[in-house]
């Protein structure tokens, strides 16, 4: 027997499918038979949102989000910044950090010429190039001057005899020696 | 007339309707006015069978559309060893599940969540005549209340429930749709009611009995 709570089910129930399909089904199901391109459109469309989406989610996660996007400048900015006239790249200052015994002396002048001109020194400085050294000349070596000393005569060893004094024994040590 | 019933036929609902097979063999042999006849038979078990797989009157319209199209397409393959009905419907319910499954639904959900239980008002869910003040106003809560739970219950459970429920199909049919044993269709059956009915309990309905 149903109890009140099956006739509420039941009711919940039937309401919540009370509704009758469309007079125009019939209709529209013969019209879709007609042109069977129409379903197929539609899934291409549908086909193609999601082709888009994916796209666009591709797009999105591989965008470089961690680096800094540059600056925007205005171009009235750009044209007010002041040009410099003549703009020369400084040259490396290699040469001078070259120890100078490290580099042979016919080329000291010409290092010393280009150490110059890599730190821009102005000509008007006063600075010139150093004049090549002269050359070294050696002499013969003299020998040392050495002095003759005369041979060492050792003296005779003289030992005088040693003279020891006589021994007396006492009388007592004398007499517990006899027994 | 040459057609074979199920063997697990439970009621009146599974008889096998003698015009369906004439019209179906017009329908395969090319006549569109037979299968237009076999729409108008079946339109409304097609119809709220989509209606309660996926909840809203529209879309259960295009599924209905979708399950007739593909019906006729499919006409070919149709042997007669179960009910045009039953092939039918087993047909409409896997469109269905496919609708309620896509990302399409999900986003035409989110831009019109409105559905059929939404639309329906209070007045709706009224009692028999001479009804007391007090009686109407439970009933009504009783419904509103009723027809959340059954919104909120497992999706096997809910749609055994609301199929059996609807009074317009067999338990062999409803086995056929969902693909599962008919003792399975009548335990989900039961199984829902129950929690139902706890539920409702436990929100204050003592009087559920």
């Amino acid at each position: 027997m149903p109890t009140d709570f099956d006739r509420q089910l039941d009711r919940a129930i039937r309401s919540m499918l009370d509704v009758d399909p469309p007079r125009a089904l019939r209709a529209r199901v013969l019209a879709s038979l007609e042109q069977p391109g129409r379903r197929t459109v539609s899934f291409a469309r549908w086909a193609a949102v999601a082709a888009a989406a994916a796209v666009a989610l591709g797009a999105l996660i591989a965008a470089p989000w961690h680096t800094a996007a540059p600056p925007i400048v205005s171009s009235a900015q750009v044209h007010d910044v002041p040009l410099p006239a003549s703009v020369t790249p400084a040259l490396p200052r290699v040469f001078a950090a070259i120890p100078a015994a490290s580099r042979p002396s016919s080329q000291r002048g010409a290092v010393h010429a280009a150490v110059l001109a890599a730190n821009d020194v102005p000509a008007e400085s006063g600075v010139t190039a150093l004049e090549r050294p002269a050359a070294l000349s050696v002499t013969t070596i003299a020998p040392p001057v050495t002095s003759t000393l005369p041979s060492i005569q050792p003296a005779p060893l003289r030992v005088s005899a040693l003279e020891l004094p006589a021994l007396e024994m006492p009388p007592d040590a004398a007499r517990g020696a006899d027994r | 007339m040459d057609v074979r019933p199920s063997k697990d036929r439970v009621n009146a609902l599974d008889a096998v309707e003698p015009g369906d097979l004439t019209l179906v063999r017009r329908a395969q042999a090319g006549d569109a006015a037979a299968f237009g006849e076999l729409v108008d038979l079946h339109r409304r078990s097609v119809f709220r069978a989509a209606l309660a797989a996926v909840g809203s009157p529209a879309e259960a319209e295009d599924v209905a559309q979708d399950a007739f199209v593909t019906a006729f397409q499919k006409l070919g393959t149709f042997r007669g060893d179960a009910s045009f009905k039953t092939w039918l419907l087993a047909i409409t319910w896997r469109k269905a599940i496919d609708r309620r499954k896509s990302v399409g639904r999900w986003l035409q959900r989110l831009a019109a969540p409105h559905r059929i239980d939404d639309e329906r008002n209070a007045m709706d869910e009224l009692p028999g005549p001479n009804p007391t003040q007090e009686e109407t106003l439970i009933a009504a809560e009783m419904q509103r209340e009723l027809k959340g739970l059954i919104a909120s219950l497992p999706r096997k459970l809910r749609d055994a429930l609301l199929l059996a429920g609807s009074d317009m199909y067999s338990y062999n049919e409803i086995a056929s749709m969902l693909g599962i044993p008919i003792g399975t269709v009548k335990w989900r059956v039961s199984e829902a009611r129950r929690v139902l009915k706890v539920k409702l309990e436990a929100k204050g309905f003592t009087n559920a009995d």
